[in-house]
């Protein structure tokens, strides 16, 4: 645990636009979130990161469906003034919408209309270098809003005016560490954490009292001597090991344990810190109240790839040999599936792991523990390369996975046909703030490519959506991008339908939960790579998600433009703008 | 410790090598000083620490990091070294503040554009780091075409034509300044920035 720094009152760095009138009839009327809220959230609002604790991505609705999806019209837009990769869901409570972008503004606006209420801009520092420019999301908790910053701190706004009630600044931005993802709450806390595997940061999360800002905890994700882990490392490296914090962690509300992927060892190569070393490449159950690490599963061990195995699983009960496990589901960076069984005191157990797109690193995986062996020729090193696939963005990156309990079906954003070659380089010592990485960053842009199988006469099946039972374990359907990608994270709903963009040709679409097909297209200002989510309001569904194309994706677009025929591989434009759709009638 | 140690703490003294080349620079410098037309003097000392008119480079890592900057620490067409201005003889390395940070190449002047070629001396060239569509920090060198490449959003500079955008999403060039190479043989700033470094719209 360290000791809460640079905690502020008041707006000192905010600059808030105030909004229109609508603010005072908002702020009258806003309905406050408890607990119970956010535990069984109501159909009609979209109240937290993914929806429900279990990082589901599911709204129950069920207005919009497959026999009228066609219908789907866009009700109203709003500009959010920013460039880069917008990836934060609207989240909706009782007509109020919550949105963060790039450069961590917050718009809150009426959900029905677009109109603005507030806005909050942070001012962020001017020496500031952000690799990922982006935000993935705000928290609701009590009459607050709770945003992360790439500054590395942790914001709360009074959500009825977008003032600053409190700032807790739980990293370092001048040390690299910086803060993406969407706060989680539960009990009382607001949990973040750090990005910065690339500036050899040691990873960690924070827990701080919604209501003071006042740190309750911070444990590290890479343990420190005499704690458990610590031998899988040798020497100082777990100083700088990385293992860090991105993505928001799913929450079971019966155990009080939190599920968070963890983000790749630092620096990449892997002979630099030699072991396992915990708990990077994993998921950690992590006890709310306590900070204390309960449980946890390491994916692969002393990773040399860069896959980040960040996302957190999802949390499910499957129906396996006439026995219900308490699932925990991870569509890893690795390109494996992997079926985890969580238990209440914390330990988790392995149950099963299936390549979900072509994976040459792994020459097996046990299936009593889960561990993998390696193909050295495929395991980069420093001063050797090595090709492998799936390519560093793995076979899925951050966008999430999405369960629908109708269908029974996970829904998964991956990438095939994408392989990388590098190979490290001797590393200076470390300098706080600079990259850190091993590996140049020429050898990175050069280092994509294409399975050999590939033709590129031909169009390309480079990102899909799929579909897969988890209780067969098998993949159900399949749909294919051609010549394009899948940066989309996933919606599904009760009308048996799955929203996703992700592609570089702007579209965001609607497929048929069961079948796969896709029923509806609508070509955006940019590309989405943004989580949708959906809420009603006075009788009527709405789908909303933000388009604005960057980060990630936009590298992964730049190498692969390179790689294909002129003119097969489109500019994304830029700006981010949120859209929101509800079916043609209704809209009226 | 002699003056050339305690100005450059990585320099060897008394390398005859060295020591020939330094003399042979100084006819070189002359001419160059005159002309891209730099002041003489080096001004006094701005209150934000931004580099100024005189001021040397020191290497911020690589084979030859601490050194300061002289032409023969560099390899024609390599990839460039990452330099911050240092303050005086003396003085501390700027490296608080990323708008300093500039990138220094060796090229081939006959290669360069006439504007570019009267910025460099010996074929030494320095440019902000900083990408001009986001800021993010330049650290990649392709070396066949002379471009450097933004890892962010793979905006390409042509290093041999005052930075200009080859590849988007950038669309202002690279900031770059000019250099003198001094008696002693080391780089020095012979001007401002020709555009204000980062991005800006």
């Amino acid at each position: 645990m360290r000791a809460m720094k640079h905690l502020r009152r008041g707006a000192a760095l905010a600059a808030i636009v105030a909004g229109s009138v609508a603010t005072a009839a908002f702020a009258a009327d806003y309905n406050t979130v408890t607990d119970e809220r956010l535990r069984n959230p109501e159909p009609h609002n979209w109240l937290s990161w993914r929806g429900n604790d279990e990082g589901w991505g599911y709204s129950p609705l069920d207005q919009i469906t497959t026999d009228n999806v066609t219908n789907l019209v866009p009700v109203w837009s709003y500009s959010t003034g920013v460039n880069e990769g917008h990836q934060a869901p609207p989240i909706v409570n009782d007509g109020m919408m919550f949105v963060s972008t790039p450069q961590n503004q917050v718009l809150a606006l009426d959900a029905k209309t677009g109109a603005e209420i507030w806005r909050y801009v942070r001012s962020l520092p001017e020496g500031l270098f952000q690799l990922h420019p982006t935000n993935r999301g705000v928290a609701l908790y009590g009459d607050k809003v709770y945003m992360a910053t790439v500054d590395a701190c942790l914001v709360a706004l009074d959500a009825k005016t977008g003032e600053q009630a409190w700032e807790n600044c739980i990293g370092d931005w001048k040390n690299g560490e910086y803060s993406t993802l969407a706060p989680l709450v539960a009990k009382g806390l607001v949990l973040s954490g750090v990005s910065g595997g690339e500036y050899g940061i040691r990873g960690f999360i924070t827990a701080v009292d919604a209501e003071t800002g006042e740190t309750a905890w911070q444990t590290y994700t890479v343990p420190g001597p005499g704690e458990k882990g610590h031998e899988t490392w040798q020497g100082d490296a777990w100083k700088t090991g990385g293992a860090s914090i991105w993505m928001t962690g799913s929450y079971d509300a019966d155990s009080g344990l939190a599920y968070y992927g963890t983000g790749n060892g630092g620096p990449w190569m892997p002979d630099t810190r030699p072991g396992d070393n915990l708990y990077a490449t994993s998921v950690i159950a992590i006890d709310v109240k306590s900070g204390e690490i309960k449980g946890h599963h390491q994916y692969h061990w002393n990773d040399a790839w860069d896959w980040d195995e960040v996302s957190a699983p999802v949390l499910l009960d499957i129906e396996r040999g006439g026995k219900t496990i308490k699932a925990a589901v991870h569509a890893g960076r690795n390109g494996y599936l992997w079926t985890l069984e969580r238990t209440a005191d914390g330990p988790i157990n392995f149950i099963e792991a299936k390549k979900y797109v072509r994976q040459d690193a792994f020459a097996s995986v046990d299936p009593k523990t889960g561990r993998p062996s390696y193909d050295p020729a495929r395991t980069p090193g420093t001063n050797k390369s090595a090709l492998f696939c799936p390519s560093l963005w793995g076979g899925k990156d951050w966008p999430m996975e999405a369960y629908n309990p109708k269908t029974k079906l996970l829904y998964i954003p991956t990438h095939e046909n994408m392989c990388s070659e590098f190979g490290g380089a001797p590393m200076e010592e470390r300098k706080p703030g600079e990259l850190w990485i091993g590996v140049e960053i020429e050898d990175i842009l050069s280092s994509m490519r294409l399975h050999e199988s590939v033709d590129t006469s031909k169009p390309v099946e480079l990102g899909q959506l799929q579909a897969w039972n988890l209780e067969t374990g098998e993949m159900v359907w399949k749909h294919a991008h051609m010549d394009d990608i899948a940066w989309g994270p996933i919606l599904t709903t009760g009308g048996n339908l799955v929203f996703a963009g992700g592609t570089w040709d702007r579209k965001f679409r609607a497929y048929d939960a069961v079948s796969g097909d896709v029923l509806w297209e609508f070509p955006t200002n940019s590309g989405v790579t943004a989580a949708p989510s959906s809420y009603e309001i006075d009788g009527v569904q709405y789908i909303a998600v933000q388009s604005g194309w960057g980060v990630d994706a936009e590298r992964m677009r730049g190498l692969l433009a390179e790689l294909l025929p002129e003119g097969r591989v489109p500019q994304v434009p830029q700006g981010g703008v949120i859209w929101v759709f509800a079916l043609k009638d209704k809209a009226n | 410790m002699s003056a050339q140690e305690r100005n450059n703490p990585g320099a060897k003294s008394g390398d005859a090598k060295s020591d020939r080349l330094q003399a042979s620079r100084r006819t070189v410098v002359a001419g160059l000083v005159a002309g891209v037309g730099v002041a003489a003097a080096r001004p006094a000392l701005a209150q934000d620490g931004a580099p100024q008119v005189g001021d040397r480079l020191q290497i911020f890592r690589g084979p030859a990091k601490n050194q300061y900057l002289r032409p023969e620490l560099m390899k024609l067409n390599d990839k460039p070294l990452t330099v911050f201005p240092i303050i005086g003889g003396d003085g501390a390395m700027k490296d608080d503040d990323r708008l300093n940070r500039m990138l220094a190449l060796r090229l081939d002047p006959d290669e360069m554009d006439e504007d570019t070629r009267a910025m460099t001396a010996e074929g030494v060239l320095l440019y902000s780091a900083l990408c001009t569509h986001q800021a993010c920090v330049i650290a990649s060198w392709k070396k066949r075409d002379r471009h450097l490449r933004c890892h962010c959003h793979l905006s390409e500079f042509d290093a041999l034509a005052m930075g200009a955008v080859r590849k988007g999403p950038a669309r202002r060039p690279l900031a770059v300044v000019p250099v003198r190479i001094d008696e002693e043989g080391f780089v020095r700033l012979a001007g401002e920035f020709n555009r204000t470094p980062g991005a800006r719209g």
